[in-house]
């Protein structure tokens, strides 16, 4: 449905006038400081599956995911949808691009408008898109708010009279509104109270079933992604680590950020597989591999040369040089 | 009743509060403690009894609203504005903190308790560097000069794991990475060695891989000092291996104490929140999980009966009528259910 190839997004820091008057003066034209928040991903998302990107803070997991529903364009490479690029898309077929691929946030609290009634909240996309005559907009704010396990009746009220688990359950029934076929969820259930985040996750997958869409679902929880995807990928540093269906979970030699990844749920044990420092800084990130700082399994080459995506067996992708070893080839698109 | 107080005490050069209580083993003991806002309209605690025992990790689990924040605060004497203690005592080795004077208190807490807060950035001082919020402790409580104090808190930085404690000293916090100023936060809470330590959900705001370091960190520091630590969160699947007993509050009540395995809670809520966590990786795919109807109340709610009544799988008639009691089902295992009562 969407495939990105060799996606790159940079950040330059925001510049002042008096900074940039500064930078001329000094005779530093060029930017420094610079983000390169995601450096050069393939990846597939297909018709129906949950794929699960999951990630630490700073790992471009949320820059991609808005790289993916076009609130970002991508810097180089080309993100196409139905096989059609984004960036060729015209004004209008942008925004029925933007009607099929919605985006669900973390916080529902900053990411409602606190003068918007749920009402005016679920019609918004509606009177943009043009869609539905008035008596058809209110049958269809009833029916999303059912949808989602809010009596209609609430529809005249604003954002901070509803719970947190509430609010969230608006922003999804927001995102649904138009009927889109690509859900992205951006940390959906993590706002929440654990007994509030079962509800979310639980409707989120009713509804995935129900109007068969196809979801990418941002975490950093592992256990929580392993729930609910089908395809998890695993990013780090602004790179994919390793994409796996997730039934090989725990079933082949995984990239060993996964593991310790995996390690880090359980702790139950105090595992030798618990990393040792932090995830690397964006402004300033190590030659080579990104986790080779961190890496256990770190070999010589690993700090040398840039990794690339390798396919190992079926439906499996891991950038790993130990892995990969004796395996060359083109850049593979997952 | 032994009347020496013979804990050992790390710190040689503090002298911990000479009175005599019942039980040397017992470092806290809060006895029916209500926490209130305004002139107690709201009790966000509601006379909630629980002992610490010294060098025990104990777990104390709730979700938002729940109250065990406020509780953990009132043991600092650190509630907020507005906030009061309505009833109720809390000892510290066997001294009730509420007929100190507010000098000896801080004494008392300065030394003796540590705190490790969830956000670490909003806990440390922006314009003030690591090495001189670290060192500022030893000025004040140990009274050392100040080059002194500087090469303990060096000393104190590298114990936890700060790469380059002396780089790391000259540095301001927004420099620091979100594990890293944890650390700094932790290395200050156990700067004196204190014996009890208050961890309020220290890794929510961090990574997974970075939380489970300082998890371990945490306890590794606070063994080796014979620190009880109390470590709130709102996650019970952390306290796996980490905490020797487990407390559950909902709504302001403690309403289980698990001591040991607390793979099968037995009050309706605990179960619930166990059930609603997403299984293990290794374990189904794509189940429906359980989660527990309803909402959290808020404090200002009241209720007749079982306050988890509204949400509650197994509500009887009698849990809308009556608060039930704590009961006692077998050593260090209690519940707060008509089931048990």
């Amino acid at each position: 449905m969407l495939s990105l190839e060799s996606v790159r997004k940079y950040f330059l820091p925001s510049q002042s006038l008096t900074g940039e008057i500064a930078a001329l003066f000094r005779g530093k034209r060029k930017l420094s400081g610079g983000v390169q928040a995601v450096k050069g991903v393939d990846l597939e998302v297909r018709n129906g599956e949950i794929l699960g990107l999951v990630g630490e803070s700073g790992s471009g997991k949320s820059t991609l995911g808005r790289l993916m529903c076009g609130l970002y364009k991508p810097d180089m490479g080309r993100i196409l949808f139905n096989g059609r690029d984004l960036a060729l898309f015209d004004k209008r077929e942008f925004k029925d691009f933007r009607a099929k691929v919605q985006f669900m946030f973390q916080d529902p609290a900053s990411s409602l408008n606190p003068r918007f009634t749920a009402r005016a909240a679920l019609t918004e996309g509606l009177i943009i898109h043009k869609l539905g005559s008035k008596a058809e907009k209110i049958a269809k704010v009833n029916s999303l708010m059912e949808e989602v396990g809010l009596s209609p009746e609430l529809a005249g009220r604003y954002p901070h009279q509803f719970s947190g688990g509430q609010r969230q359950r608006l922003c999804l029934a927001r995102a649904l509104s138009l009927d889109p076929t690509l859900l992205i969820a951006d940390e959906p259930a993590s706002a929440l109270d654990v007994s509030i985040q079962a509800q979310i996750i639980n409707l989120l997958l009713s509804l995935k079933e129900k109007r068969g869409l196809t979801m990418v679902l941002i975490s950093h929880d592992l256990a929580l992604v392993c729930l609910m995807a089908d395809r998890l990928a695993v990013m780090y540093g602004g790179l994919l680590m390793e994409v796996f269906p997730r039934s090989l979970l725990g079933q082949v030699d995984h990239h060993p950020y996964v593991k310790a990844l995996w390690a880090s749920i359980d702790s139950t044990e105090k595992s030798e597989l618990i990393l040792e420092g932090e995830p690397p800084d964006p402004q300033n990130p190590p030659p080579g591999c990104p986790f080779n700082p961190r890496c256990p399994e770190a070999i010589d080459i690993c700090l040398a040369k840039p990794i690339q995506m390798i396919p190992l067996g079926a439906d499996r992708f891991c950038a790993c040089h130990k892995r990969n070893q004796g395996r060359n080839g083109d850049p593979i698109r997952p | 009743m032994p009347p020496n107080p013979s804990t050992s005490d790390p710190a040689k050069d503090l002298k911990p509060p000479v009175v005599p209580y019942e039980d040397e083993k017992v470092l806290v003991k809060v006895q029916n403690l209500s926490v209130g806002f305004g002139r107690g309209q709201f009790l966000a605690v509601k006379g909630i009894d629980f002992i610490l025992e010294a060098g025990e990790v104990v777990g104390l689990v709730g979700e938002s609203g729940s109250g065990k924040s406020l509780t953990a605060l009132s043991l600092m004497g650190l509630l907020p504005h507005g906030a009061n203690i309505e009833s109720g005592s809390i000892f510290f080795k066997g001294q009730d903190l509420a007929k100190l004077s507010p000098k000896d208190r801080r004494e008392l807490c300065g030394k003796h308790m540590g705190m490790v807060f969830q956000e670490p950035l909003t806990a440390l001082n922006p314009v003030l560097t690591i090495g001189e919020q670290v060192a500022e402790i030893f000025c004040l409580r140990k009274g050392l000069p100040k080059a002194q104090a500087q090469k303990a808190a060096l000393n104190l930085l590298s114990q936890v794991g700060l790469p380059n404690p002396g780089e790391a000293a000259k540095s301001y916090p927004h420099r620091f990475s979100g594990g890293m100023r944890q650390r700094v936060v932790i290395a200050m809470a156990l700067a004196l060695d204190p014996e009890l330590v208050i961890a309020d959900e220290p890794t929510t705001a961090l990574d997974p891989t970075i939380a489970a370091q300082i998890i371990w960190l945490l306890r590794d520091m606070a063994k080796s000092r014979q620190a009880g630590v109390l470590f709130i969160t709102h996650n019970l699947r952390i306290l796996a291996g980490l905490a020797q007993r487990v407390l559950v509050m909902y709504a302001g009540l403690l309403v289980e104490q698990i001591q040991g395995d607390f793979s099968n809670p037995l009050h309706p809520y605990t179960r619930g929140l166990l059930k609603a966590l997403p299984p293990n990786p290794s374990e189904d795919h794509l189940v429906r999980l359980t989660p527990i109807p309803g909402q959290p109340p808020s404090p200002s709610d009241h209720f007749a009966g079982c306050p988890f009544e509204p949400r509650c799988p197994e509500a009887r008639p009698v849990c809308a009528q009556a608060l039930p009691p704590m009961t006692q089902l077998s050593p260090g295992r209690l519940a707060r259910c008509h089931n048990f009562a």
